[in-house]
């Protein structure tokens, strides 16, 4: 069963005075235990499009499309429908030191959704927050409880955010840049443990991220965005191997290679990667793209079924086999 | 740059045989904390050195012990054969260091003066450090841009109106200005995109191979690392714990550490491991 279900999503936001586009028609759904990645670069709508799904937009957003988590639609929701909507996900952002309060002790934090919400009594909310903490790997809880914020790493604050995530038993997760501000020792364990309770307790997890390769390692489907669209979905492994879209076997390239030997330039993408709005008339990626033709300018390509997955391009059936060379060297 | 080319191979040719750059037993304690644990390297003239560890590994504070923005509690830091340990007494003296050694730091966005045009920023330092007439600074700046593929439109702009990548080639640009002999890039590209990242790499090599310029390369990202950088450092809680060319190095990690580094980077086939208890973090 589809826990997320987003179709058609477009949001557009007040920017210098005008509402401007900064997604358009994003689709995608996610089953119970299943994970998606949507992974692309600044300003490619990735977190505007958790955003969306937890109703965090700014003010003055207008929003078409639908965006169901458990059945219902975010966007339609109002008040207490909403809370309750909301309490069914748990969002996880990149830099939790921004996302806790610094002069309160962690168990207070923890606990205070259970204790005002749920009318849990204190006692016991304390020891369900010890027992999410054990779930994610810290087993000396009762003592992080009565700590303050400044007193844990970034990693062992980013377990207690999902640990605290865990204790409004969510059926949804949006992970956003989890472990970007981690070192990749803790980004490899905060992974496997977000990944490991998404299989245990039957989670969907949306997961968004710049880093293809870490994508791939956790999540079974992936889909790229560029300029507000999805440009292409696949299965994580062939995506890698197989690409379908221009851009993503771009990007693929133009990350150095940890294992290569004597590269001394990498296929760097020309240009830059523009806003949604930004975008003309045909192909947001066109004005980069080194297989452009007339026909890429001149309308919108569909994201359409290709192989195992979805792409944007028009081009995109008889580019495949050079585009998994591009990947790869 | 053509006219470049001549002096780098020179420069190269004069100081093949001494390091640029010489740190011994570097030391730094903030407290009781030991940040830095007796560092030592050398960085050789044009060449590329990486320092790689993670956060609270001493990295940052070595860079900022060599270009004085924190005083080395003991051992010596020579750059370009003037020792540079104690704080320069004089406004001449820090010119000069400017001159031997710059600094590209992480973030984009709090590194340049927002009320300062590009072209404004690069000539205010060509001025400081050189007697040259306007008009010929105002052909360095734009040669300077050249060299760092920024438009004659950005020259003109405000930091506030360049997105990341750009900005990080103005701080590029702008530690050139000196024609220093050493550039440490603290995270430089770090907090770029892929496909800006992949281009700043790619300017960061053109400009070792005209300047001759040597990088002290800071990064917690290895395959960034392995792409710019021939030797590599190892760093763990202010010490180093393994040294040797980056791909042998990285392709046959012998201390655990460099092991469990080199474990945690994604690619094809990886999976994420749980250590076990958190408890000791």
């Amino acid at each position: 069963m589809a826990l997320i279900e987003v179709e058609d999503l477009s949001v557009e936001l007040p920017i210098a005075g005008e509402l401007r586009p900064v997604l358009r028609e994003v689709s995608f759904s996610i089953d119970a235990g299943e994970s998606l990645a949507l992974v692309g670069e600044s300003g490619a709508g990735k977190s505007m499009t958790a955003r969306a799904i937890a109703r965090l937009l700014p003010d003055g957003a207008r929003t078409d499309g639908t965006a169901r988590v458990g059945g219902e639609d975010m966007l339609a929701l109002r008040g207490a429908q909403l809370r309750t909507a909301r309490s069914r996900m748990a969002v996880i952002f990149q830099d939790p030191r921004a996302h806790i309060n610094p002069v309160r002790r962690v168990g207070d934090f923890m606990t205070e959704q259970l204790r005002a919400v749920k009318g849990v009594a204190r006692a016991q909310a304390s020891q369900r927050a010890v027992a999410a903490l054990a779930s994610v790997g810290i087993s000396d809880g009762r003592r992080r409880l009565s700590q303050f914020p400044h007193e844990l790493s970034g990693g062992l604050l980013q377990r207690v955010m999902i640990a605290t995530a865990l204790l409004a038993e969510p059926q949804v997760i949006l992970a956003d840049e989890p472990t970007t501000a981690l070192d990749v020792t803790t980004q490899s364990e905060v992974m496997a443990i977000l990944d490991e309770l998404r299989r245990e307790l039957e989670l969907a997890l949306l997961f968004i991220t710049h880093d293809l390769d870490l994508a791939a390692a956790v999540c079974d489907e992936t889909a790229v965005m560029y300029a507000g669209q999805i440009v292409e979905r696949q299965r994580s492994g062939s995506l890698h191997e197989l690409p379908l879209h221009p851009y993503t076997a771009a990007l693929t390239a133009a990350r150095p290679d940890i294992g290569a030997a004597g590269v001394t330039r990498l296929a760097a993408i020309p240009g830059r990667p523009i806003a949604s709005w930004q975008a003309g008339r045909g192909c947001a990626f066109a004005p980069r793209c080194p297989y452009r033709q007339d026909i890429c300018t001149e309308r919108q390509p569909q994201l359409r079924d290709l192989a195992e997955g979805a792409v944007r391009c028009v081009r995109a059936e008889e580019l495949r086999g050079a585009l998994t060379e591009v990947a790869h060297g | 740059m053509a006219e470049v080319a001549p002096a780098a191979e020179v420069a190269r040719a004069a100081d093949a045989a001494q390091p640029v750059l010489s740190v011994r037993g570097l030391q730094k304690a903030f407290g009781d904390f030991v940040a830095v644990h007796e560092a030592s390297f050398e960085l050789e003239a044009g060449a590329s050195l990486g320092l790689v560890g993670e956060s609270g590994s001493g990295k940052s504070t070595i860079a900022r012990m060599i270009v004085g923005l924190e005083r080395a509690g003991a051992g010596t830091i020579s750059c370009c054969g003037r020792d540079r340990s104690q704080p320069a007494r004089s406004a001449r003296e820090r010119r000069r260091r400017g001159r031997e050694a710059q600094i590209v730091f992480q973030d984009p966005y709090s590194s340049l003066d927002p009320r300062q045009t590009v072209a404004q920023a690069l000539e205010e330092i060509l001025r400081l450090h050189s007697d040259a007439p306007a008009a010929e600074r105002r052909e360095r700046v734009r040669e300077l841009a050249a060299t760092v593929a920024l438009e004659e439109r950005q020259l003109r702009a405000l930091p506030r109106a360049l997105s990341g990548g750009e900005r990080q080639r103005v701080a590029i640009a702008r530690a050139l200005c000196a024609s220093p002999r050493v550039i440490i890039l603290d995270e430089a590209v770090s907090a770029l995109d892929v496909s800006i990242q992949a281009q700043v790499l790619n300017l960061l090599g053109d400009i070792r191979e005209q300047t001759g310029v040597a990088y002290l390369l800071i990064s917690h990202d290895l395959a960034v690392v392995r792409h710019l950088c021939e030797q590599t450092i190892v760093l763990q809680a202010g010490r180093v714990v393994e040294r040797g060319p980056t791909q042998e190095l990285l392709d046959d990690p012998r201390e655990q550490y460099t092991k469990l580094l080199r474990a945690s980077v994604p690619g094809p086939g990886w999976k994420p491991v749980r250590r076990g208890d958190a408890a000791a973090d």
